[in-house]
């Protein structure tokens, strides 16, 4: 280990403890990314691991370009092992490494397996490189002779000794869990052709809310109120049951939306649909009016979006007539609305005055816009191909001029493409920011909400910090492509 | 990205720049080419 290294591995132990990423500590080196090529591959590995450890960002698609043509030209077999004079522990750096990034190098580690499967006695350095952060395969250490007598081989043992076992499951994801569940039951009850539809779109549901978004809106708003304390009423679950049953009626209705219904899964959509606004009506009883305006202005919102965004298709033809209005996205937040009426019901029990109702709407359509256009942004070329005038492929039309008239899909998705990364994908970015941060200042503003509170953690926070990640992708895949094509 | 690096390490047919560019196209979760 260099001595560059070992201040960085010195500043990451001692920091990590604290949470305290590294960032500050990018040294001059980095910048001329020289060390790259020139230093020893074990120390350039190390580096680029302490980095990304200490701050992901610290690492770019330029530094990975170059890494990636390095240990090309140390490669012993495609997939490794590489090569250097200390075969073990330069692998198990390299193994290391990868397991951060997650994307474990299978070949490598399993030539470390069978180097350590002949080796009685290590050093601290080989030791620890096959131990810290991740404890790669082993056979049993208590052969190994390890007594360092530095400070760094301590400090090596020492980091080795404190890795800790990851978190157990949180109390949010257990609760999510018994509305996925419950859900799940009444599905199982049903007559076998309906319930084998209906577990395929609960799994379906279940995959896509990774988060536990669905699930768990209303329990993160309740436990995000001023006041309430760290337990979790059954109404906050039941609420997250009646999304769940929502989101499979309208994954259903969608694809009819979208002329891909299947009239075997119509009636489970119907079911679904009955038991969703059944399980709001049960919780809410006095507040049939909200739940069924939430349910109506969902259903109008879907018959305006197949008069109003939707282009002609017909054999790989697009036919545009007009180019659809989003304004402010108003349109956007009204379609989903059925997913915040669970956090609506919420916040409905309590007295708000009409400048905190007005604030609370806000709040939820500013969430759900950014939400919208997220999504939007991954199918663009999709939804143009399918005829939905998206907010995405609305803007992008409009940006690049396209006038009235009919194109072949494919001519007039390269037209856009350009268009796309140069121009509207950061600005829709900028846009998604923008309603994020509106809807958190609404949430300051409405005095209803904890400072510290998991709507912004869990919900808000995941959607800004993606739509700024894929940003970074995107950048950091065109520098890497850069890099590693320089012969 | 680094599933892109991913592959050009572990699969030899990933190693043109052609194969990279499709690769870092179809691993970015915007799935839409973005090179001319």
């Amino acid at each position: 280990m260099n001595e560059e290294n070992k201040l960085l591995f010195k500043s990451y132990i001692s920091k990590s403890r604290n949470n305290t990423p590294l960032s500050n500590h990018v040294p001059e080196s980095k910048k001329h990314k020289s060390w790259l090529n020139d230093w020893h591959i074990n120390d350039t590995v190390l580096k680029i691991h302490l980095l990304y450890l200490g701050n992901k960002n610290a690492v770019d698609g330029d530094d990975l370009g170059i890494f990636a043509k390095r240990l090309l030209a140390n490669e012993l077999e495609v997939g490794g092992p590489y090569y250097s004079y200390d075969n073990l522990y330069t692998n198990a750096l390299i193994a290391q490494l990868f397991r951060t990034l997650g994307a474990p190098l299978e070949k490598v580690e399993t030539y470390i397996s069978e180097k350590l499967s002949t080796l009685m006695l290590c050093d601290t350095k080989t030791y620890w490189s096959i131990s810290w952060p991740h404890k790669l395969s082993r056979p049993e250490l208590k052969n190994l002779n390890l007594s360092p007598n530095t400070d760094i081989g301590r400090l090596m043992i020492k980091s080795v000794n404190n890795i800790t076992s990851s978190k157990n499951t949180s109390k949010t994801k257990r609760l999510a869990n018994i509305a996925e569940n419950y859900a799940k039951e009444y599905i199982d009850k049903l007559e076998p052709t309906l319930n084998k539809v209906g577990i395929s779109f609960w799994n379906k549901i279940i995959n896509i809310d990774t988060r536990s978004e669905i699930s768990s809106l209303a329990l993160y708003v309740y436990d995000s109120i001023a006041g309430n304390e760290d337990h979790y009423p059954n109404k906050s679950i039941k609420l997250g049951v009646a999304n769940i049953y929502a989101w499979i009626a309208y994954t259903i209705y969608d694809d009819f939306i979208d002329e891909e219904g299947r009239p075997s899964h119509l009636s489970l959509a119907n079911l679904m649909h009955r038991q969703s606004y059944s399980t709001f009506i049960e919780e809410f009883p006095s507040n049939k009016q909200i739940i069924e305006n939430h349910f109506d202005s969902v259903d109008v919102s879907n018959s305006l979006e197949i008069q109003k965004y939707r282009f002609a298709t017909a054999e790989d033809m697009v036919t545009i007539e007009q180019i659809p209005e989003y304004g402010d996205g108003t349109f956007l937040a009204n379609r989903a609305l059925g997913h915040v009426l669970g956090p609506k019901l919420i916040l409905s029990e309590m007295e708000l005055s009409a400048h905190q109702e007005k604030l609370v709407d806000s709040i939820f359509n500013n969430y759900l816009i950014a939400r919208q256009i997220n999504d939007d942004l991954k199918d663009w070329a999709d939804d143009l191909k399918n005829g939905h005038a998206s907010y995405v492929v609305s803007k992008l039309l409009d940006s690049a001029e396209i006038s009235p008239g009919t194109y072949g899909y494919e001519e007039l998705r390269d037209r856009l493409q350009a268009n796309f990364w140069d121009v509207t994908f950061e600005s829709c970015i900028a846009i998604i920011l923008k309603k994020i941060n509106k809807s958190k200042q609404d949430i300051i503003a409405s005095k209803i909400f904890k400072n510290d509170n998991s709507f912004v953690k869990k919900v808000l926070q995941p959607i800004a910090d993606k739509a700024e990640s894929d940003l970074l992708e995107y950048k950091n895949s065109k520098q890497f492509l850069k890099s590693y094509s320089v012969s | 990205m680094i599933e892109t690096l991913h592959q050009v390490l572990t699969d030899s047919s990933v190693r043109s720049n052609q194969a990279v560019e499709a690769k870092l196209v179809q691993n970015s979760d915007v799935a839409t080419p973005w090179f001319d």
